[in-house]
């Protein structure tokens, strides 16, 4: 399956964005950085088991600041 | 002791509040924001759950811009300071709250000006009319208590917001007094901030106070951590976090959440309804007593929140209150931290007590009250 990890400014968003996704049928979850993220503000980041360009676009279309996505397509 | 000093803040406060403050400081005691461990995340999650729960009780669908406050004051004190600068204009109403008259009077020696809306009992239209004049093309911030805390009558916020969005000027709304009480949908309002207390009408701890932020984010009053864009020295732009640096109070704001819970399974309108008659029922005995004196029309409703003021005989207000509280009730006396609306209703000299109550009250607790005045009135 694929996975993504959409990065976040803050745990607000974080929260939000992963009740988003699971209103949406999406699996999500939180996860917190491995390593330093100083770029990504945070350090909270949304994982998706799935299809991560879409997750990014429903969190986007809600207004949900994101920061980058890693896998899945992803930088 | 009776407890009727429920403008000051709510007493007792739910079973549910008090259990989930103790579960919070149990089971929560993590930073929430900070960590990546999973009772930060815990704890972060039920400070969202708290936003969000905020939020639909408001009418307003950004969970993300209710911000977390002390109180009430520090949420007004949060957006006067915030928005407005010298030598812009603020106007206010005449009933407002030194939470809001003391900010403006410093802004006032800073250069700003500050304007006064007269507020009319029985004539809301004059209340928006006086409120047409005093905004002028300087003027950067209207502010509105949305009921008084000293006599209990509603504003006509709903025509003031008009007015301001015509005008386009910001409107904030004091809802100290109401929140809990009145419906209030943000979504639907042109209002761009609404201040109002966790431990009121909300039933949550004390040190609770929400702001929610539709308007512009103001300037932050506290600068510091925020757990988020942590490089960088410059206070991060995206609310909440921007206005809630330091750790926050989330014993409280779990409670809060109990306590938001319990008013929305009563209902506002319930609650209003109930309270209402209560006031009703002690304003048309105190009508009867003499040496009684009271300030305001018949409190309908459609016009006034939960609190009524009065006097008994020649006494101060704070000997009334004392004698008073010596029988078992507790209310408060004095000018209530409002000169400005005791100067309008012509009690600045005496002050008055005031009279409020909650959902926990029952009519016998008034009653036994009113037996107590009337003594007070005899002798």
């Amino acid at each position: 399956m694929n996975q993504a990890r959409i990065l976040v400014g803050s745990v607000t968003f974080a929260i939000q964005g992963r009740d988003i996704l699971r209103a949406h049928g999406m699996r999500a979850y939180i996860e917190r950085g491995k390593g330093p993220q100083p770029q990504y503000g945070c350090g909270y980041s949304i994982r998706v088991d799935g299809d991560g360009a879409e997750a990014q676009r429903i969190l986007q279309a809600h207004h949900i600041k994101v920061l980058g996505r890693v896998g899945a397509d992803g930088a | 002791m009776i407890y009727f000093d429920n403008a000051a803040t709510s007493a007792p406060k739910p079973v549910a509040v008090q259990t989930a403050v103790q579960r919070a400081l149990h089971s929560l005691s993590a930073n929430p924001g900070r960590s990546g461990h999973d009772a930060s995340v815990a704890a972060a999650q039920e400070v969202y759950a708290c936003r969000a729960a905020a939020a639909e009780l408001f009418g307003f669908s950004h969970p993300e811009r209710v911000v977390f406050t002390g109180n009430c004051t520090q949420a007004i004190n949060t957006v006067i300071k915030g928005v407005v600068t010298p030598p812009q204009n603020v106007v206010v109403s005449s009933l407002e709250h030194n939470a809001v008259m003391r900010p403006v009077e410093r802004l006032r020696r800073q250069g700003c000006t500050v304007t006064v809306a007269e507020v009319f009992f029985d004539d809301p239209e004059a209340t928006v009319r006086s409120f047409a004049r005093a905004i002028t093309k300087d003027t950067r911030l209207v502010i509105c208590t949305h009921a008084s805390n000293v006599c209990g009558l509603r504003l006509p916020v709903e025509q003031i917001e008009a007015l301001c969005r015509q005008r386009g000027v910001p409107f904030m709304i004091d809802a100290a007094q109401s929140a809990g009480v009145l419906p209030l949908a943000l979504d639907e309002l042109a209002a761009d901030y609404i201040c109002a207390p966790g431990h009121k009408g909300l039933f949550g701890p004390m040190g609770t106070g929400v702001l929610l932020c539709k308007g512009e984010a103001p300037l932050p009053l506290t600068e510091g951590g925020t757990g988020n864009a942590s490089a960088s020295l410059e206070q991060p732009p995206d609310l909440p976090e921007r206005l809630e640096s330091g750790t926050l109070n989330v014993p409280g704001i779990a409670g809060l959440h109990a306590g938001i819970s319990f008013v929305k399974q009563k209902t506002p309108a319930a609650i209003h309804a109930y309270e209402m008659r209560l006031t009703g029922f002690a304003y048309e005995q105190l009508r009867h007593m003499r040496g009684v004196t009271l300030y305001t029309p018949f409190p309908d409703p459609s016009t006034y929140v939960p609190v009524l003021s009065f006097n008994v005989g020649d006494r101060s207000s704070e000997e009334t209150a004392a004698r008073l509280n010596e029988a078992g009730f507790a209310l408060r006396a004095g000018l209530h931290c409002a000169p400005a609306a005791h100067r309008r209703l012509g009690t600045i000299e005496t002050g008055t007590v005031r009279f409020s109550p909650s959902v926990f009250n029952s009519r016998g607790q008034v009653e036994r009250l009113l037996w107590q005045i009337e003594r007070l009135a005899k002798e």
